[in-house]
Formats: structure tokens, sequence, C-alpha cells
């Protein structure tokens, strides 16, 4: 036999059972067409040459990017040419 | 009686054109689908209406991703579930702000994220409070199978249809359904103690 504690369960999680289902208003899709109205007005509102302006910075910064790095790693592969040149011409690191 | 469904494959097309007549046709024949899942997650009319909208915008601007994989249907309750759970995320992290922010400020009012209190409007009169225990305990239920118990037993879908939306099988679904209601007998005997 069920105990109280076990019928109290049970009727708790058949406490859903015969939910009706609740109904949005209709009006619902006005605020959903002036929300669409709106995002639409705000990608509009965005000025061209503000878009340009925001791709010319981005590709200023590659390119400043790019030429810095290409830089460095040529100023790196001089030092070690030079250095090796002293190496060799001054044979420093011999023992004689 | 019941408007008929309408051509959903025909309406995916116009509103992939941007028709928004028939967007409201979708809005019409979907809203209360919509509605009653997302009322069933964030606990709260306003909210539920929020999501309800927050949707139906998206669908309008994502349909084009629609690959027609799953039913139209199917694929608009999947993001009603995800926009709910953003929404509860959302609140969450609101509250803790408010938490922060009412160290330094006593005015600072409490966000409810789900209310414990909360009667879903369909629940029958003599099932109100113990339903407020039921939807405390879903809570604490592990995602996925508060996800199987709220579209098979609060949004009352077919197996077929939430497996579906939940991208698994039946036999799957079945499963999360028995963990999900063995859990909750445990926190509803927990409940039934503190009483």
């Amino acid at each position: 036999m069920k105990t109280r504690k076990e019928i109290w369960i049970e009727q708790t999680l058949q406490s859903t059972e015969n939910i009706q289902r609740i109904q949005a208003s209709e009006h619902l899709f006005t605020d959903i067409q002036s929300r669409l109205r709106t995002s639409i007005r705000n990608i509009e509102m965005v000025p061209a040459h503000k878009v340009w302006l925001a791709a010319a910075s981005i590709a200023l910064l590659f390119a400043l990017n790019f030429t810095t790095l290409t830089y460095s790693s040529q100023q790196k592969q001089s030092t070690v040419h030079t250095s090796a040149l002293t190496e060799n011409r001054f044979d420093i690191y011999s023992n004689s | 009686m019941a408007s008929p469904q309408p051509d959903y494959t025909l309406l995916t097309a116009q509103i992939q054109q941007g028709d928004e007549l028939a967007l409201e046709k979708l809005f019409l024949s979907l809203k209360d689908s919509v509605f009653n899942v997302a009322i069933g997650y964030v606990r709260n009319t306003e909210d539920a209406e929020e999501i309800l909208q927050d949707v139906f915008v998206e669908v309008f601007h994502s349909i084009s991703t629609f690959k027609g994989d799953s039913s139209l249907k199917t694929w608009i309750t999947r993001i009603a579930i995800n926009k709910s759970l953003d929404y509860i995320k959302f609140k969450k992290r609101k509250k803790r702000f408010a938490f922060v922010t009412s160290i330094f400020s006593k005015e600072t009012g409490e966000v409810r994220i789900h209310g414990s209190d909360f009667n879903h409007p369909g629940v029958v009169m003599e099932n109100k409070e113990k339903s407020q225990y039921l939807f405390e305990a879903i809570d604490k239920l592990p995602k996925k199978q508060c996800d199987a118990f709220m579209l098979l037993k609060i949004e009352q879908m077919s197996q077929r249809e939430a497996a579906e939306v939940l991208q698994i099988n039946e036999k799957a679904l079945e499963s999360l359904m028995q963990r999900a209601k063995e859990n909750l007998r445990k926190l509803l005997s927990e409940v039934y103690d503190e009483l």
C-alpha cells in the first residue's frame, strides 16, 4: 500500500496533466513588426562613409602589422648573418 | 474550431523574400506553441511575450539558414528553447549584478528569475499548489532531463516531435524521461519531508 508521501509525490508529478495551453495575444505581432522596422532602420542608418572608414582602418592596421613583422624578421636574419661573419672572420671561438 | 495548418514550405519561401504578411501567418499559426514553451521555461507571462517576439524577429532574419532538415515548427521550437535559456542566463547575470550593487546601494531592487510562487496559468485550480513544487523541482534537473520533461509534460508534444526538437531518438528520450521522473521523485520526497 502506498504511503501518504508516495501519494503526494505522484499527485505532484501529475499536477501538470491536462495543463491548458495559454493563448498569446495576436496584437504582439504589431510589436514584432515595429521591431523589424527598427532593426532594418538601424542597419540602414550606418552611413556608407563610416563603413568605408572602418574598412580602411582595418586595412591600415593589417598593413602596419605586416610591415612590422616583415621588418623585424629581416632585422633578425641580418643580425644572425653578421654574427656568423664575425665568428668566421676572427675565429673567436677557436682554441688555437 | 482550429484553423487549418498553413503551407509551411510556401510560407518559408515567402518569408525568405521578406514577406511580412507570410511572417504574420506563421506567427498566428505557431504563436501559442512558442508562447507555451517560453512560459514553461521563464515562468513569467511578460517575459514569455518578450521571448515570443524575439523568436519571430530571429525567424524573419535567419529563415535563410533553415535547411529543411526538420519541420519548421521543430526549428522554431528549438529557437524558442534557446532564447528562453539565454533569457534565464541574462536574468541570472542581472541578479548577480544586482546583488553586487546592492552591497553598495540598498535601493537596488531584487530581480526575480523564477518566481517560486509562480502559478502556471494553464494549471487547473486544485493543482496550483502542487504544480509550484513540481516547477521548483524541474528547475533542479539536469538540462537535458528538464528539456525532455518540459516538452513532453508541459508542452504536451508527442514523443516524435519532442525527440526531433532535442535531436535525439525516441528511445533516448524515453530514457531521459525515466531519469527525469526518478530525480523528480527524489527532489519531491525532500520537499515533502520539509513540509
